[in-house]
């Protein structure tokens, strides 16, 4: 998957068949939230228009590799990075659909963060 | 399971035994913690869990249910570090009391694998064949050997007459 993303636009028909697309937008949505900064602030800063930017986050449309990149070092992170959050999503997702004791879920997710 | 497999995670105990200089009814944390493996307990709301083995790229962690008997603990942490250690591609696995049903009933139809491999390995890792052999006593009963072999293995009784039953022992 990682190589995927790094040869080939994010969002090519195969990558948005995979989930890459929508995966990459919640990515850079979460990593905004967190630094708790606007659209505006995040398109200005890294040389794209807001509207991209919010149909990015949405997953409805690509960002190429070079607006991935510039995303990505706003927040200092890497593709590695990424391709981390998506192995953690795909345990998270597996640790609700396994257990069904809420304060169980937390307890191994916690561990999973702590990993 | 086919015999090769068999010889082969019997091969993989008997090196753990060595390498790490296990006795009968060695402690898991040493061996955990020179396998770099974090091992954990936690007490669930679901008791029917009885262990967890999470794998996050090159680290893994061990979670065993608190409440359960050592015994039990012992034979779950087993199970998880098999899966590892056979290389099954698992990120998440969790051993509950619903799936030992589940495996037993397919396992006679021979589907789900790696879950009688695990097993497997669990019993050999913590009663090998022949150290099971050396210590059975044959002035006493079958039940005794039972009884005092469980508590030398650390193991349940039931799990030690699985085992001699496997072994050929009746």
């Amino acid at each position: 998957m990682y190589k995927l993303i790094v040869t080939g636009r994010i969002g090519h028909a195969v990558s948005q068949k995979m989930g890459i697309t929508k995966d990459f937008g919640n990515f850079i949505a979460n990593q905004r939230h967190k630094a708790g900064i606007s659209q505006s602030n995040l398109a200005s800063s890294t040389n794209i228009s807001r509207s991209t930017l919010a149909k990015i986050e949405i997953g409805e449309t690509s960002a190429s590799l070079d607006t991935a990149q510039s995303l990505l070092n706003f927040f200092n992170q890497s593709f590695t990075d990424f391709d981390n959050y998506l192995r953690n999503q795909n345990l998270e997702s597996k640790v609700y659909k396994s257990l069904k004791s809420k304060s169980d879920q937390e307890k191994i997710l916690k561990q999973i963060e702590e990993l | 399971m086919q015999t090769y497999k068999r010889r082969k995670i019997q091969s993989i105990c008997n090196d753990l035994w060595d390498k790490h200089s296990l006795i009968p009814g060695f402690s898991f944390d040493d061996l955990l913690n020179n396998l770099k493996i974090t091992y954990k307990e936690e007490e669930f709301e679901d008791d029917s869990i009885s262990a967890i083995l999470i794998t996050k790229g090159m680290k893994s962690i061990i979670t065993a249910n608190a409440s359960h008997h050592i015994n039990r603990k012992r034979f779950s942490i087993g199970h998880e570090l098999g899966h590892l250690l056979l290389g099954h591609k698992k990120e998440l696995d969790i051993k509950q009391k619903e799936r030992i049903f589940y495996r037993n009933e397919i396992s006679a139809q021979g589907i789900d694998t790696d879950e009688i491999e695990a097993n497997y390995f669990s019993a050999c890792l913590l009663m090998p064949e022949d150290k099971i052999k050396s210590c059975i006593d044959m002035d006493i009963s079958f039940d005794e050997n039972i009884y005092n072999l469980s508590k030398l293995f650390q193991v349940s009784q039931a799990a030690m007459t699985l085992r001699l039953n496997n072994l050929g022992y009746c």
